[in-house]
């Protein structure tokens, strides 16, 4: 058995665009689920998205519990060991009370990078493989949460390059998003059903590509 | 001093990536590796390069995404094994590099243009009833500008270079004093002046030998001797993978026989030979002349085989060369009897090898190990 932990936000919880509080699609419909229907018996598939997590801030709104680094260390030790950790984080960091443009989100990134590679996490205490997945854009139209993410639009479709820069430096697997998936217009920054889906798939096959010896643990 | 791991991420060899296909850059080395690797080996999966490697699968993961995003290798469709998750083959791609070659040959003189794998996709000739260097230096970047405008503006920028082979005693050619540049390959700068592109030029036996072990039959193989039949019978002893070339090709060095033989042969009967150097005959008109003349050729490689296994052992033979395919099947089925205890193969590039094994000189220096 291999086990996959898909560290994310909102978009790997699987909330529902346009819906308000913690309404999710079903654990078969999100990602994560689509991903594990792929792979096929022999992957655990951990799902570990919060709404509203970030890369390395402490949310002065929501909470510090937002903050994607000081939870992944005992996340990642909770599950271990672990084959595989997918990241897919950025879009929070867009919200204008962190004012940071996309280059300083994508080295937010290669911190939690770096914290999996010190953790010893993967099999034998080793390091797991690492697959950072760059968000897919968010919209223009944000409807109510204009003013909480101005300016994030522009950022946004420059995030798939930073992080891209930084997979390449720390030597790990890489997925842009926004190349098979986009937000959905009911809000504009989250994935609908048909997102979800076609991410899942385009994600397993990433995965598998990988090449993983043995077959079977 | 700071953290480094707080420094910003390395922005170097990925600077272009946002343009797709852009202007070919030379390779890092595990890029190369990982290059030469798919050309022997069409359709490795990740985790098989990984294997032969010994990088990591993160490693290949980024090299593969560099080389991808570049145009330069293509991931195929899934396969599906009788047991075990699906594995994704790599290729090179053809259309993601493309390099010209010249061969300048004693009757005739070869422009082509090939893909990444090799295959010839635009192709230029002139011949000649002796071989005329100045004559040769004045036509010959018409030539390649001809051939160059066939390529669309857009894939301009996916060619690598030029490669130029040339027999070892060229300057020793008629004309040669009245060149120019002193030597005949001084037209490299002209041709660069012309085309903008980087000439590389080396001898024409070992170009079709690393064409051989490039595109050719001798992909996957270590150890064997390349002969080539063209105006002269050449050989180049190959041993794992580095080519040998021995005995300078000089005029009268041996007793080889070659096409030239055939050549006074038919003339000294009066018969017309403009067929033997077209490049496009079949030389069937020819045919009552052949079969002595090949037996004479069988015997000169014999003994150049038994010269060379004097020194070194080798199990495979290649034969190449500027004819058509029936006179090198012919030539096979006589080494065949000579040699019975050694494979012989026939070579896998077509009668242009030696133009082709120019072509390939640019990617050897921009994207080989």
């Amino acid at each position: 058995m291999r086990t996959v932990l898909c560290y994310g936000d909102s978009n790997t919880y699987g909330q529902i665009p346009g819906e308000t509080g913690l309404v999710r699609y079903d654990r078969d419909q999100r990602w994560p689920g689509v991903m594990g229907t792929s792979l096929g018996p022999g992957w655990l598939v951990v799902e570990e998205g919060l709404i509203g997590r970030t890369t390395v801030h402490d949310d002065p709104i929501e909470g510090s519990y937002k903050n994607g680094r000081t939870y992944l260390r005992p996340c990642l030790l909770s599950h271990s060991p672990l084959d595989l950790v997918i990241v897919m984080l950025g879009t929070n960091d867009l919200k204008v009370r962190f004012h940071k443009p996309a280059s300083e989100v994508a080295m937010g990134l290669s911190v939690l990078v770096h914290d999996i590679m010190d953790t010893g996490c993967g099999p034998g205490g080793g390091n797991p493989e690492i697959l950072v997945v760059a968000p897919p854009p968010i919209l223009e139209d944000l409807r109510d949460w204009q003013p909480v993410f101005a300016g994030g639009f522009e950022k946004s479709r420059e995030l798939a390059l930073e992080f891209e820069y930084v997979a390449d430096s720390l030597g790990v697997h890489y997925f842009d998003a926004g190349r098979v998936s986009e937000c959905s217009r009911d809000d504009g920054f989250h994935l609908d059903r048909d997102a979800h889906l076609h991410l899942g798939r385009a994600l397993a096959r990433e995965v598998l590509a990988i090449g993983w010896p043995d077959g079977n643990r | 001093m700071p953290d480094m791991r707080h420094a910003p991420p390395r922005r170097l060899r990925i600077a272009d990536r946002e343009g797709g296909m852009n202007q070919l850059s030379v390779r890092s080395h595990n890029e190369r590796l990982l290059l030469s690797l798919l050309l022997q080996r069409h359709g490795l999966s990740r985790m098989e390069i990984g294997q032969i490697t010994g990088l990591s699968a993160q490693t290949v993961s980024v090299i593969v995404r560099s080389l991808e995003s570049d145009g330069l290798i293509v991931q195929g469709e899934a396969q599906r094994g009788r047991m075990g998750p699906p594995t994704y083959p790599l290729r090179v791609n053809p259309e993601g590099a493309w390099s010209i070659g010249i061969s300048i040959g004693y009757r005739r003189t070869e422009v082509v243009l090939i893909d990444f794998l090799g295959t010839v996709r635009g192709h230029r000739a002139m011949s000649y009833k002796t071989s005329d260097l100045l004559d040769i230096y004045v036509r010959l970047p018409r030539l390649v500008q001809d051939l160059l405008d066939e390529v669309p503006a857009d894939r301009r920028k996916r060619i690598a270079g030029i490669g130029m082979a040339v027999t070892s005693d060229i300057d020793h050619w008629k004309g040669a004093l009245q060149l120019p540049s002193r030597n005949f390959i001084g037209i490299e700068t002209e041709i660069t002046q012309i085309t903008g592109l980087e000439v590389l030029v080396q001898n024409d036996t070992t170009a079709a030998t690393s064409a051989e072990g490039l595109f050719g039959a001798t992909r996957q193989m270590d150890d064997y001797l390349y002969l080539f039949l063209g105006a002269h019978v050449r050989q180049r002893l190959v041993l794992n993978h580095q080519i040998h070339s021995g005995r300078i090709d000089l005029p009268g060095s041996g007793r080889q026989t070659g096409i030239l033989d055939l050549e006074s042969e038919l003339l000294s009967r009066g018969l017309e030979i403009d067929g033997l150097w077209s490049g496009a005959s079949d030389w069937l008109e020819f045919d009552a002349f052949l079969d002595p003349w090949l037996d004479k050729v069988a015997d000169s490689m014999r003994m150049l085989v038994h010269e060379a296994m004097q020194f070194v052992r080798f199990d495979t033979i290649v034969i190449a060369g500027s004819t058509p395919a029936h006179v090198l099947a012919r030539l096979h089925d006589r080494l065949g009897r000579h040699l019975p205890e050694t494979t012989i193969l026939i070579s896998e590039i077509d009668r242009s090898a030696k133009a082709v094994g120019a072509a390939s000189l640019p990617f050897n220096s921009h994207f080989i190990v």
